[in-house]
């Protein structure tokens, strides 16, 4: 074990046989404001976040309608153009944009869906093999989610749209990819419907 | 009367450990530009105010070569390059000013193996979009507050890992080191966290390291 000398503010780096550590100066204790003994966190800071969060609501559903845009516009060129790679690349984006921002805008179970169609996306070994009806229903479904205002994970008629489209993936992929039923169902992870 | 933790005090007026957003550089790289709006208004109602934007993974390394960020707020998924590229060019030892910035993954990605995935990049924090401001808050205080030493072996450089030494860990161990191998320490994140309410409640599970 080998240690370098260690000046003010240097970076100290100890060697290993297989492996260095190294402890870089830390430039960001400049911001630490220490007003006291305490070791208390001050957290008015977020408090403040949360509150600036809740004024941007008002535009969510706006947003939530731009997002669905987008994955209509991707799958629309993806069908006019045929599939290609970058294609299908730009539709997972916008899926992946949907899946991580829908339950924020108030919609969970679009991002539930687009859930769905991202792990489509990324499990099936050859996505450029996806049937265009398997795509098709997920973005109708995201539309009609946002469309009829559908803001609860418990929605009867919606859970019964994902866990529909959860089968449909499940065979699709059952028949692209060489593994057990029981790896596949692991890897989708549906919502049962509260009936 | 009480005073209003909501001044930052907590009970009895005690003065606590407060991190000074406006002292801090942020760069948000992401394609979508309603999360860089939320990422932003995030940001500034923790107080900062010096927030650099790229929408995407190219755009993001000159805007980090430019502006010498102090935190990386990156998404996964982009175009051109993608946050774990960007991650991957940032840790370049010797390639830029800083290899050691901290980077924040944020990603509409949560499972396990993308998670281990991001981390073998380089990246120091993992937060699964929907984004949440406590959460984000938590990924921040943990890169100021307990800063981890970075490993750099034949195929990785990056943070450490390991958030704990655990003396009862017994699988696979893919550090070898020596057996007279010496535990760096770093300061951990302080336990004690005076909560402003009963719905917060940071620290120890984010941060131990």
């Amino acid at each position: 074990m080998k240690r370098k000398p260690v000046p003010s503010e240097a970076v100290s780096e100890t060697s290993f046989p297989d492996h260095t550590v190294i402890v870089p100066p830390n430039r960001l204790k400049h911001a630490i404001n220490r007003e006291g003994p305490s070791t208390a966190i001050a957290t008015d800071a977020l408090f403040r976040a949360e509150a600036a969060l809740e004024d941007m609501k008002i535009e969510f559903a706006g947003w939530m309608n731009q997002e669905c845009e987008v994955l209509e516009s991707a799958r629309e060129i993806l069908k006019v153009k045929g599939p290609a790679p970058a294609l299908m690349q730009k539709l997972f984006r916008a899926a992946m944009d949907v899946k991580g921002q829908a339950a924020l805008f108030g919609y969970p179970l679009a991002a539930q869906i687009a859930g769905s169609l991202c792990l489509l996306i990324s499990d099936a070994p050859n996505p450029l093999r996806i049937p265009t009806a398997i795509i098709d229903r997920h973005v109708d479904s995201i539309r009609a989610v946002v469309r009829e205002g559908v803001r609860q994970y418990d929605d009867r008629t919606g859970n019964e749209i994902h866990l529909r489209l959860a089968e449909m993936v499940k065979e699709f992929l059952s028949g692209e990819i060489d593994s057990s039923a029981a790896e596949i169902a692991a890897l989708i992870e549906v919502r049962a419907p509260k009936l | 009367m009480e005073p209003d933790p909501r001044q930052g005090y907590g009970r009895g007026g005690i003065a606590m450990i407060r991190i000074e957003f406006q002292r801090l550089r942020f760069l948000v790289v992401d394609d979508n530009q309603h999360m860089r709006r939320i990422v932003r208004q995030l940001l500034h109602g923790f107080g900062s105010r010096e927030i650099y934007e790229a929408e995407d993974g190219a755009s993001g390394l000159e805007a980090f070569n430019g502006h010498n960020p102090d935190i990386v707020i990156t998404d996964w998924a982009m175009p051109i390059l993608d946050g774990l590229e960007l991650t991957q060019m940032i840790r370049k030892p010797d390639a830029n000013a800083n290899p050691y910035v901290p980077i924040i993954m944020l990603s509409g990605h949560s499972e396990k193996s993308r998670v281990v995935q991001a981390r073998d990049a380089g990246v120091t924090e993992f937060l699964a979009k929907p984004i949440a401001a406590k959460a984000l808050y938590e990924r921040v205080l943990s890169v100021v507050l307990n800063p981890r030493p970075f490993i750099r072996t034949q195929t990785f450089f990056g943070p450490d890992r390991r958030r704990n030494v655990n003396p009862n860990y017994s699988g696979v161990e893919r550090r070898k080191g020596s057996e007279d191998a010496e535990i760096i320490p770093v300061a951990p994140l302080d336990s004690r966290v005076v909560h402003g309410s009963k719905s917060h409640e940071l620290g120890a599970k984010a941060s131990v390291g």
